[in-house]
């Protein structure tokens, strides 16, 4: 083992985690070196010194401490009550609302044409509605009497464009 | 302390034994106490630091799936008191300079002399105690925090690696560099350090 290594073996030893093989190696080399069995002592005595200090100085962790803790600790169990509590109320709230709320999410009557002829009976001689109604019925009657191919519309196409020709080429 | 036996103590508290935790905080509250004092050096602090990381440590026990249960407090401690320190400067700065007097942080009791000592050794006694503390609270950090969690909880370094989140020659070199600091600082008392350790 190089020294680095013989030094990280001597605190690897200290706290148990150092191999047998390591340990015959360092066992070996601590019978061989004075020096590091005088590191060796050095460590364990330094590693004596803080616990030492705290025996003295660092006071002990109340009680109270202690029990705060656990009743902290004992308060998962009223949580999961609580939550289950709360999750039985939503389904029996759920359960109560549900024949509202399937009603009021129904999807609305689609819209569909109805025979307005029932409407115009209802309504009086004198209704000035008839008037427009009968407007619309005899505009849409001339439209219907037009053919798209109808050669007038045809014609008149044929001169828009002899317009537009001779207008860009007098340009 | 056996990490076995914290691990069948934290399943049996798992299916509902709350003794199980008791005795898990029993086997642990010194060291980690020890641990957040030596880093925050306040009783007060590290009483509520202490508190805060149980109660932390139980709110994510359905999270924690590791056999590890030390080196998962003692990170938590480690993080929140770095947390702290953020928060609170310049008051619990890892940093700042111990104020004069340590002694403060004692308890009454650590004033009342054992009665089967001499009172003079007793004062010698508390006198060294503060000088090792003073020189403890002087390492870096990182240092510090890995000659507490090996010299009071007596951790491995392999869970210490996992604590700091670092390669265990990383840890180990730590605590060489901190064995090196106080054996400078500490030079003048090694005799009675030494003398002290043969006793205990």
């Amino acid at each position: 083992m190089k020294p680095r290594e013989l030094e990280n073996a001597l605190l690897l030893r200290e706290s148990g985690e150092l191999s047998e093989t390591d340990l015959k190696e360092l066992t070996i080399a601590l019978e061989q070196n004075p020096e590091l069995a005088k590191q060796a002592e050095e460590n364990q005595v330094l590693q004596q010194a803080g616990p030492y200090s705290s025996s003295i100085l660092v006071p002990e962790i109340p009680e109270l401490t202690r029990a705060r803790i656990l009743t902290i600790a004992e308060k998962p169990t009223n949580k999961n009550l609580s939550r289950l509590l709360a999750i039985a109320a939503l389904l029996v709230l759920g359960f109560g609302l549900f024949p509202h709320l399937s009603n009021s999410l129904q999807p609305e009557h689609p819209v569909v044409a109805f025979d307005v002829t029932p409407i115009r009976h209802s309504l009086t001689a004198e209704d000035p509605i008839l008037d427009t109604l009968r407007e619309l019925e005899s505009e849409l009657s001339l439209w219907s009497s037009y053919d798209m191919n109808d050669s007038s519309f045809l014609e008149d196409e044929t001169d828009w464009a002899t317009t537009l020709i001779s207008s860009e080429e007098s340009i | 302390m056996e990490e076995k036996n914290l691990e069948i103590w934290l399943q049996q508290y798992r299916n509902g034994d709350l003794d199980a935790l008791g005795r898990i905080v029993d086997e642990t509250r010194v060291p980690l106490y020890r641990f957040i004092y030596g880093l925050v050096r306040d009783p007060h602090v590290a009483e509520d630091v202490f508190q805060d990381v149980w109660i932390r440590a139980i709110k994510g026990l359905h999270r924690y799936q590791s056999d590890r249960l030390l080196s998962w407090l003692y990170r938590i401690a480690r993080n929140r008191v770095i947390d702290l320190s953020r928060k609170k400067k310049p008051d619990y700065s890892l940093q700042q300079p111990m104020a004069s007097g340590e002694a403060s942080n004692a308890t009454l009791e650590t004033f009342i002399p054992n009665k089967d000592q001499d009172p003079a050794q007793e004062v010698q006694n508390l006198e060294l105690a503060i000088r090792i503390r003073e020189a403890v609270d002087s390492l870096p950090d990182e240092q510090r925090e890995v000659y507490l969690m090996r010299t009071e909880a007596d951790l491995p370094f392999k869970v210490i690696a996992v604590t700091q989140n670092v390669s265990i020659n990383t840890a180990l070199a730590r605590m060489q560099y901190a064995l090196r600091a106080l054996r400078d600082l500490l030079a003048d008392d090694y005799e009675a350090l030494h003398a002290q350790a043969r006793t205990s």
